[in-house]
């Protein structure tokens, strides 16, 4: 790496850290003209329960890979040249995959995942049919495709599944726990996303196919007159996103964090990942680290109580993607790749 | 028939009205996703404001004495304090955007993030649950207008035009629709409309002809969140029964298609409204839609699964702008940020 | 008495340059490329601030930060950017920025009735029922000179109108400004051709590399003068051209028609021309007459409706892009940054865009490779000195991104090397070396299809030139044999060679 890039990665981050401590700083403030006598314990719980504490940690390690994979999701989608907000939509159909060959065809948890993939890829392959055979923007396509899906797993699931779930049971599916000494347990879940999110950057930096990602996400007029497949990139890239979205929502189901409602969660991690894929500019190493970061505080954010609402989480998370949103500007170039 | 019509109002009227409001967003060059969220904030505020004045009893002898002309005048109140709401919210989009020069998508996503957040932060705080509803009584009494009001006792029945649009309707719809018509004039007939279009269109040209860019576009952001904020307002309290719950569904993109639909003029918006609110109401209350008059309840007869109607709006959206996208044609400069220093 | 005085220094190129404007006066500001007249332009016009110095205008300190303010002082500007403003129609474009009404309404009627007082009182040649959406870029010159006239503007500043113009029309202007300033306003001209200035002012400053701006009056000057000094001393000559023996057919086109799904009309129309090794065909025509679109279309990048493309014998017609460049074409639009290159990939990156094929084993980079042969274009491209492969592309200059996005096409050694406007963004130091580089091309018995629409570039350097109007051939010209004012007729589309669908014409008359 050379020095010039470096030192722009030195400011990138600087920048991204930056608009996160904000955001904090922010949030705080709010909280403490609200309630200003519990305002500083909240504050200290919302940062630091995530890694602190032992309950607090288990659920760090179990946000942090889907953060991670739904992060990767935008990333990638980012980096060849679109905002992809279908990660939720493509999250729960992951989720609901997974979830119907567990409790239905009582599948191994390796091919639960691999059906959370497929799930995912067919809400990526109907987003590029969507967006390739006509001229809709992929903001509302991706967001309308979101609500269906909503409503069509909500369907299934009366119609069918929730019989299934009080008869069957998913031990055979669900994933694997491996313990970190005696700290906390940890689903392989986590290195999955791991694994991915290094074998995406290699991509990304080593291969031929990275290179014409990224220069087609970077100016399509002069991709395609480099003579690269920009279509058939693009539609590859929105396939992945949705596999990638596809396997956070079954390594999520399959930890078995069933506490929160799917639809809110799905979208909760859907955009917190898109949170974290634009704070650290959609490279892969950067949305492993800003995905901890992200995953501590939202578990802290959980475990308020009192009378300090959960939703503090995500208002950091908000707040952090408006931020991002002004690094980002399209006059801004350098920022972009 | 009548309660067709009159429901299909109660959704195309926010619907065009908010699509309006990303008209003018877009036409002085700022794209603006973030309706739906300003509309949540909106409607929260509106409902806050109808609950907090309750509190107050500042209306309550009005109500006692079926004073209708004060209660919709405190409706009015609402929907203004909700535009206003809506307006302070927008101007987060519009620094960001203008001065910051702030990614206008990533912006606007992060807006829909943050409001219904920050409304369910409010809200569990205020009330400690989910939802933020009135102090006292309900939308219909408060301020709808019945058949009552006008000598009209229960069994009678009013002539067709008098039950679909003056029996159970709310004053805020017609309300509504008078401003969708005041600001279509505005921003086509008037030099300020011609101004503000023409900075979406070529920003360089309109600035070195005098015209202020920046605050044209400031102005028309924040004319968009006060619109989104009373659309979101009227939207909880004639479909919602005025409670603020943090989410409106997705009718803020709902809003978006009709716009894109509409082709971002005023006319084509008030169809594809009516058209889109159609679904919706359909959606929404198919069971007890009773086309023809006659007792039977026909689609609930079908025993179709309620998701799918639920579903449908949105896959009717989809389908409806697969077919038009191609020849819609937005404002030339939308998301490029001003620079006046741009060759 | 009107001034403008104005000492400029060190402003992305400008040292030191002083101008004094009076009122009435029509004064002409001459420069050759790169030379910083545009950067002066924008600098009056509000859009680019000085390092130093100050703008007087009247006597009063003049802060033009921005165009608004340029325009609350009185300063009217019509540079190359089109007004075109989707949604108005020409009145409400006339009206735009100072409408005739006191309230908020618009008052059309007697905008248009002031537009045709003015149109009769100065002669200008505008339609005001024209459609906007319809209007060429002469016209719209012609609408906002008429702009101004409306707007009172004191001081009307002209960006290169005699690049939209033909000689004609550029004799109408000049006497439709002499009007203008009669009436009381001062007219500021840029251009780059000497006789436009001294036909048209009657002072003219001239902006010379490395010596400050003078001022002389024209009636004591003559072209030759000028185009001494705008060259300055040292110029190095236009390079010799060898007689090439040409050879066989290298492109061939056949009724090519090109769609474009933003315009009503097609850019290109039946257009049937061919390119011999060993020579350089130019395409003259102006920005708008469809080169662009040809030159889309021949590498691909827009689509064809129906004709047909040969090169090298083998018909591409439906070939994609990859298989034409590796059929040996090679493509280089002249907005370079916005289609040619990505402005946040380093200069290796973007070196590699073209052959990155070479450098790769099985799907992986080979990046030790890859660098070299970027090295090795970047030596070869003379910006080492300037900029190292490590360097983003948005930190280049324009001129040095073209310089090495030109090597990196040249190093291809393609059979045919599409490049538009060759010298638009190099200034008189690099352009010999572009010229040589294509010229050297050509020695090598490979073809070059040049797109321009300047008539001095394409005199320069072409052994053929084929005249473009809206999207057809008007005329084929040897560069020997013509000049650049009769170029211009056939580039305005007034005439018309037989062979190519015209009339009998009358003798050519200067």
């Amino acid at each position: 790496m050379s020095r010039r890039g470096e030192k722009r990665i030195f400011q990138r981050f600087l920048r991204a850290f930056a608009v996160f401590s904000v955001s904090v700083a922010t949030v705080c403030g709010l909280l403490l003209c609200v309630n200003p006598a519990e305002a500083w314990s909240s504050v200290q719980t919302l940062l630091l329960d995530g890694f602190l504490s032992k309950a607090g940690r288990s659920k760090t390690l179990l946000i942090w890979p889907l953060l991670m994979l739904t992060g990767l999701s935008v990333g990638c989608a980012w980096k060849a040249g679109f905002l992809h907000l279908g990660a939720p939509g493509q999250f729960t159909l992951g989720a609901f995959a997974a979830m119907s060959g567990g409790l239905l065809l009582n599948l191994p948890w390796w091919a639960c995942l691999l059906l959370a993939a497929l799930g995912g890829a067919l809400g990526g392959a109907i987003l590029s049919l969507i967006r390739h055979q006509s001229r809709i923007s992929e903001i509302l396509s991706a967001v309308m495709l979101n609500y269906t899906v909503l409503c069509l797993t909500q369907w299934l699931w009366e119609d069918g599944l929730s019989a299934a779930a009080e008869t069957a049971s998913m031990i055979r599916s669900a994933l694997p726990v491996f313990l970190l000494g005696n700290q906390a347990a940890v689903s392989l879940g986590l290195p999955i996303a791991l694994v991915l999110c290094l074998g995406a950057w290699a991509v990304l930096r080593f291969t031929v196919i990275g290179f014409e990602v990224k220069t087609g996400g970077g100016n399509r007029e002069a991709a395609w007159r480099a003579g690269m497949p920009v279509d058939r990139n693009r539609k590859l890239l929105l396939v992945l996103s949705g596999v990638f979205s596809g396997l956070a929502g079954g390594v999520c189901l399959l930890s078995g964090m069933t506490g929160t409602a799917l639809s809110v969660i799905s979208v909760r991690m859907g955009y917190a990942g898109l949170a974290v894929a634009m704070l650290s500019f959609a490279h892969p190493m950067g949305i492993v680290a800003a995905a901890l970061v992200s995953a501590g505080l939202l578990s802290g954010g959980e475990t308020l109580s009192g009378t300090i609402p959960q939703e503090t989480g995500m208002m950091v998370m908000a707040l952090t993607l408006l931020g991002s949103a002004v690094l980002l500007g399209k006059n801004k170039k350098k920022n972009r790749g | 028939m009548p309660f067709l019509i009159r429901q299909t109002l109660v959704y195309a009227v926010p619907l065009m009205l908010v699509a309006l409001a990303g008209v003018f967003a877009e036409r002085s060059g700022i794209i603006n996703l973030a309706l739906e969220g300003i509309m949540i904030f909106g409607a929260f505020m509106g409902v806050l404001f109808v609950r907090t004045v309750q509190e107050w009893g500042w209306f309550q002898p009005a109500y006692d004495a079926s004073n209708v002309l004060a209660l919709q005048g405190f409706c009015f109140l609402a929907m203004l304090f909700a535009a206003a709401m809506g307006a302070v919210f927008s101007l987060l989009l519009a620094f960001a955007a203008i001065n910051l020069k702030a990614d206008q998508t990533i912006g606007g996503t992060a807006l829909n993030l943050l409001a219904p957040a920050v409304v369910l932060f409010f809200i569990r705080m205020i009330a400690n649950q989910n939802t933020l509803n009135m102090f006292k009584g309900d939308a219909a009494s408060w301020f709808m207008l019945k058949k009552s009001m006008f000598g009209y006792g229960r069994k009678d029945n009013m002539n067709f035009l008098g039950s679909t649009f003056v029996d159970k309707v709310y004053v805020a719809t017609y309300i509504c629709i008078l401003v969708f018509v005041i600001m279509s004039i505005i921003l086509y007939k008037t030099r300020f409309g011609m101004r503000l279009r023409s900075c979406g269109e070529n920003p360089q040209a309109s600035a070195s002809l005098g015209i202020n860019v920046v605050k044209m576009r400031y102005a028309g952001t924040v004319i968009s969140g006060a619109l989104a904020g009373m659309g979101g307002f009227v939207y909880v309290l004639t479909t919602a029964n005025c409670s603020a719950n943090g989410d409106v569904a997705g009718f803020g993109f709902l809003a978006l298609a009709v716009m894109i639909f509409g082709n971002w003029k005023p006319l084509n918006i008030c169809l594809a409204a009516l058209l889109f609110g159609l679904f919706k109401c359909v959606a929404a209350s198919y069971s007890t839609l009773d086309i023809n008059g006659d007792g039977v309840y026909m689609l609930k007869e079908l025993n179709i699964n309620t998701n799918i109607y639920r579903m449908l709006p949105y896959v009717i959206t989809l389908v409806v702008l697969a077919f038009t996208s191609k020849s819609s044609r937005a404002p030339k400069a939308e998301g490029i940020p001003y620079d006046p220093g741009k060759r | 008495m009107l001034h403008i005085s104005k000492q400029i220094g060190d402003a992305a190129g400008i040292a030191d340059f002083s101008l004094r404007l009076n009122k009435g006066a029509f004064h002409g500001v001459l420069g050759a490329h790169c030379t910083g007249k545009t950067t002066l332009a924008r600098i009056l016009n509000g859009m680019c601030i000085p390092d130093s110095g100050s703008i007087l205008i009247e006597g009063d300190e003049a802060d033009l930060r921005s165009p608004r303010s340029a325009a609350a002082w009185g300063i009217g500007f019509a540079g190359e950017e089109s007004p075109y403003v989707h949604g108005l129609d020409l009145i409400g474009h006339l009206m735009l920025g100072s409408e005739f009404a006191p309230s908020g309404k618009l008052g059309k009627r007697a905008a248009r009735t002031q537009a045709a007082e003015f149109i009769e009182q100065y002669g200008i040649p505008l339609d005001l029922d024209s459609r906007a959406d319809e209007m060429n870029r002469a016209e719209w010159l012609w609408a906002e000179v008429l702009r101004m006239v409306m707007q009172k503007r004191d001081i009307l500043v002209l960006d290169e109108p005699d690049v939209v113009f033909t000689r004609q029309e550029m004799d109408t202007l000049v006497s439709v400004l002499r009007k203008i300033c009669g009436a009381g306003s001062a007219v500021l001209l840029f251009s780059r051709r000497p006789e436009t200035v001294l036909s048209a002012c009657e002072e003219a400053t001239l902006l010379c590399p490395g010596r400050p701006a003078e001022t002389y009056r024209t009636s004591e000057a003559t072209a030759e003068d000028f185009l001494c000094l705008m060259r300055g001393e040292n110029a190095p000559q236009a390079p010799e051209k060898k007689e090439i023996t040409v050879g066989g057919i290298v492109l061939e086109t056949r009724r090519l028609t090109v769609r474009d799904q933003d315009s009503a009309d097609d850019p290109a129309h039946d257009v049937s021309f061919e390119v011999r090794s060993g020579e350089i065909l130019c395409l003259l025509g102006r920005p708008d007459s469809g080169w662009d679109a040809l030159g889309a279309a021949l590498i691909g990048a827009k689509e064809m409706v129906s004709g047909r493309i040969k090169l090298d014998g083998k018909d591409i017609s439906r070939a994609s892009v990859r298989d034409r460049l590796r059929a040996g074409m090679a493509y280089l639009p002249r907005n370079i940054r916005e289609l040619g290159a990505i402005d946040y990939f380093t200069l290796e990156e973007n070196l590699s865009l073209q052959g990155y094929m070479h450098y790769q084993e099985s799907g992986w980079i080979k990046r030790r490779q890859r660098r070299d042969e970027a090295a090795h274009i970047l030596d070869a491209s003379g910006v080492s000195g300037r900029a190292d492969l490590d360097s983003y592309a948005d930190e280049l200059a324009d001129e040095s991104l073209w310089l090495a996005m030109f090597s990196r096409e040249l190093e291809r050694r393609p059979a045919l090397l599409i490049v538009e406007e060759p010298t638009r963004h190099t200034s008189e130091r690099t352009a010999p070396f572009i010229r040589e580089q294509l010229l050297s091309v050509r020695a090598n018995h490979r073809a070059v299809l040049l797109l321009t629409s300047q008539p001095e570039e394409a005199m320069g350097l072409s052994d053929r030139i084929l005249v473009l109007h809206e999207g057809e051939i008007m005329g084929e010209f040897d560069p020997a044999n013509t000049s650049a004012r009769e170029l211009g007729w056939y580039m305005s589309g007034q005439w018309r060679q037989q062979r190519y669908g015209g009339a009998a014409i009358e003798g050519e008359d200067e």
